[in-house]
């Protein structure tokens, strides 16, 4: 039991770098729709 | 009492000192070899030191060292045909990840200088010595091209940047396959033909992964492309590489990692081309589901690598193999 949770405690720093990456990409994908009216979605005014 | 066993007490009719013989004494005597060993062992131990790589920071370093090149090399692609939200998301990418493989391959180097010091010399036969400076050439680029593009400034020296970082890129996602291919580990050095077709193959398809998770739906085509094109030439490269190296090739046909991964890259391809072109869910699901596929190839490839190492019959058999094939070309000749 103790060598599994040492295990799983190895690839943390690797999982936690990839779920640092996808975020980010995934923000930095998100802030580039900011200044483009096309593609953001608005409410439509009546 | 026989002439060969040593004393202590030194006693006259025993030969002592440098005259005795070494383990005459019955406790450290030889044993006679009463049988042949087996000729695809080496008394039932490994012939090969296992390599001192934990899969938590070299197989990591693959990953992530592929995901950052070919990321660069999509943005590239994905600035040159005029979509910014794909290049952008490419290109933050492609940072983080260079950062997770600079932080992987210092920590299995133990200290920071270490790095530093294989820029000492520059070695064109070397793997790593060439790695080294591909990865210090692409490096600043990487970072130039993602810093200008979330600031705004600068956008020629950005614009330069991106195209040099997917340059260079290439050479990233690939050069691991030939510093792995490089080694004595049996199942790596020989596959070293398709290793690097495997490498780019997965390396396309984490970026494409990336890039399908991350990017607007609109500017996504290119990821999915590059995912298809990635999972394609892995799975056709793993399959040729299984079948090639025969005997040697067993620790690859029985990873489980490795069948996972394909499985896994498969599903993300498919599910890329079909339902993640309309549904955001689905494309971040099946770019999640690439990312992953990747990531279990490396891990099962390097895995395979050790299991390979630490069995003297993939290190016997194809050297036996080989005289057995110079023996028969002296005959014939």
């Amino acid at each position: 039991m103790k060598r599994n949770v040492g295990k799983v405690v190895e690839y943390l720093p690797f999982l936690g770098i990839v779920a640092v990456i996808c975020t980010t990409s995934w923000l930095a994908g998100r802030s580039s729709l900011a200044g483009r009216p096309s593609l953001v979605r608005t409410p439509v005014r009546r | 009492m026989s002439q060969t066993d040593v004393r202590m007490d030194g006693s006259a009719e025993t030969r002592a000192d440098r005259e005795a013989t070494p383990g005459s004494a019955g406790g450290r005597r030889e044993r006679l070899v009463t049988h042949r060993e087996r000729a695809d062992s080496y008394y039932g131990r490994p012939v090969l030191n296992e390599p001192t790589w934990k899969d938590h920071d070299i197989a990591a370093y693959l990953f992530l060292g592929g995901l950052a090149g070919a990321s660069s090399t999509l943005a590239a692609a994905a600035e040159l045909t005029g979509r910014p939200g794909l290049a952008r998301a490419s290109k933050v990418g492609a940072l983080g990840a260079l950062g997770g493989s600079l932080y992987c391959l210092i920590h299995d180097l133990g200290r920071p200088e270490r790095f530093l010091n294989m820029l000492r010399v520059f070695k064109v036969t070397s793997p790593m010595s060439v790695g080294t400076w591909i990865l210090t050439g692409y490096g600043p680029q990487a970072g130039a091209a993602a810093a200008t593009d979330m600031t705004g400034l600068f956008p020629g020296l950005g614009r330069a940047a991106t195209v040099g970082a997917g340059l260079a890129g290439t050479a990233l996602a690939t050069y691991t396959a030939a510093l792995i291919s490089d080694t004595a580990v049996p199942v790596w050095h020989e596959a070293y033909r398709e290793m690097p077709f495997l490498f780019a193959g997965s390396a396309a398809a984490s970026a494409g992964g990336l890039g399908m998770l991350a990017a607007p739906l609109a500017e996504a085509a290119p990821a999915r492309r590059a995912a298809l094109l990635g999972t394609a030439v892995e799975c056709v490269a793993a399959s040729r590489m299984e079948r090639r190296l025969g005997p040697v090739g067993e620790p690859l046909r029985r990873s489980r990692l490795l069948r996972l991964g394909e499985a896994l890259s498969l599903a993300g391809a498919l599910a890329g081309v079909t339902v993640a072109r309309r549904s955001r869910v689905a494309a971040m699901a099946a770019g999640a589901a690439l990312l992953a596929g990747s990531a279990c190839t490396r891990f099962g490839i390097f895995h395979a690598g050790m299991e390979s190492a630490n069995d003297p019959k993939y290190t016997v058999q194809p050297q036996r193999r080989r005289l057995a094939k110079k023996r028969a070309e002296r005959e014939l000749a």
